[in-house]
């Protein structure tokens, strides 16, 4: 099995830290991640990523709080996510978007701002008229 | 002549070994051409600090046989292979903690959990545990029976009026330093199996690729220190098996009967069994200073460059 990665960008607005939380919490919630998967020693995380190690730790922390991984000093960081699985079919619906939007030549922020424009459309018509 | 193949021996089998290793390298290697950049340049660095490791080891041995050889020290060549094993490890540590880390604006990882098994082979591993053991065994048994200036052994008669000596033996004067060198460069050694999996990966090198480079560099070690524990074993041994062979004999009283003591039966076989088995764990130690490495495979290279 190909391993998962994890991708961060040091100049982005938005914590290294915290882009590491939300991917690892992506991974854990759609299922790539299940109960019992090991996490990488924080230092190797921090090494293969050249951060610091309290950047990294800081991330594992967050996750261990919302309880979706565990640290232990014998077997390391491992999820123990107890969110419900993903269906199938959205899975594969949101795999089959990605996928026609990349042909269509958009990079992967405007793929993302497409979803969040769709997530603001339903909201707005879900939302009870006043 | 018989001291000449001592010398002589070993040699000629570290060259053959040196030589076969070296072939068999060449053969499995794969071109830098083939390999994407990034791994080239890790392969080429990795080959870089081995050379200096190499120097560094060399240059140690070279040193402490030289001041032997001016101070007819034999406790430092006793304590050789440890001491040159411990600054092939050193510099080992140096490479692997200055490895370099990504620098570019987007980084990404595997998240993939690695551990000091995945880089060093199973069997190399028992091979160095139980070299450490047995080094450990014996210089504690020499420790023991070693007689008090801790370079000889001596054998009394049972009436006590004759004593027989003999060394150079493995005592107490011997094996505290190796006790010392083998402790430091097992330190050391571990130092470097542990920061091994935790070094930056390679950019472009997908995982097998990645791991083989980590599994170089835990071989390169292991098989250095372990080499040296065995071949100091093998030392020992022989101090021990031609010294404690050569004890007992006849002795005459002052009546002029002719009596003659020699040590049990037990002592003899385990004397014996020292010095036979000797060339046989040198022989070993020699062939693990040689054990190829499992380096990148053409079919690894293959898939890494894809």
């Amino acid at each position: 099995m190909t391993a998962l990665r994890v991708l961060v960008d040091t100049a982005s607005p938005v914590p290294v830290y915290e882009q590491l939380r939300r991917q690892v919490a992506t991974l854990v919630t759609t299922g790539a991640l299940r109960t019992g998967d090991r996490l990488p020693a924080a230092r190797a995380l921090a090494a293969d990523l050249g951060l610091a190690l309290g950047t990294v730790q800081r991330a594992y922390r967050e996750l261990e709080l919302a309880g979706l991984v565990v640290s232990r000093r014998r077997t390391g960081t491992v999820v123990t996510a107890s969110a419900a699985p993903v269906d199938e079919e959205v899975r594969w619906a949101a795999e089959g978007y990605v996928e026609r939007a990349l042909q269509a030549g958009l990079d992967e922020e405007e793929v993302v701002d497409l979803v969040r424009d769709a997530l603001l459309r339903a909201r707005s018509r879900r939302a009870p008229a006043r | 002549m018989f001291s000449g193949l001592v010398v002589l021996g070993p040699l000629l089998v570290a060259l053959g070994l040196a030589g076969g290793a070296a072939a068999l390298a060449v053969h499995r290697r794969v071109p830098a051409a083939s390999l994407p950049l990034p791994v080239a340049g890790a392969r080429r660095r990795g080959e870089v600090w081995t050379g200096l490791a190499a120097l560094a080891g060399g240059g140690t041995a070279a040193a402490f046989l030289a001041g032997a050889w001016r101070l007819h020290e034999e406790r430092l060549v006793v304590t050789l292979p440890l001491a040159a094993a411990t600054a092939y490890a050193l510099v080992a540590l140096a490479a692997e903690a200055t490895w370099p880390r990504p620098l570019t604006r987007v980084r990404s990882a595997r998240l993939l959990a690695r551990s000091v098994r995945d880089g060093a082979s199973p069997g190399l591993l028992r091979c160095a545990v139980a070299a450490g053991a047995l080094l450990a065994a014996v210089c504690l048994l020499g420790a023991a029976l070693g007689a008090e200036d801790g370079r000889s052994v001596e054998w009394s008669s049972p009436d006590g009026l004759a004593t027989w000596s003999a060394g150079t033996f493995p005592g107490a004067a011997l094996t505290a330093p190796v006790c010392a060198l083998g402790l430091l460069a097992a330190v050391v050694t571990a130092a470097v199996l542990h920061l091994v999996p935790v070094r930056p990966s390679v950019p472009a090198a997908d995982e097998a690729t990645d791991a083989a480079l980590r599994r170089v560099a835990a071989h390169r070690v292991l098989r250095t220190s372990t080499a040296a524990a065995t071949l100091t074993l093998a030392g020992l041994l022989l101090l021990a098996g031609v010294s404690a062979t050569g004890l007992g004999g006849d002795y005459q009283l002052a009546a002029g009967d002719l009596r003659t003591s020699a040590p049990p039966w037990g002592w003899r076989a385990l004397a014996g069994v020292a010095l036979w088995s000797s060339p046989a764990v040198a022989l070993a130690g020699l062939a693990t200073l040689f054990w190829p490495a499992p380096g990148l495979r053409r079919e690894r290279a293959s898939a890494g460059a894809a």
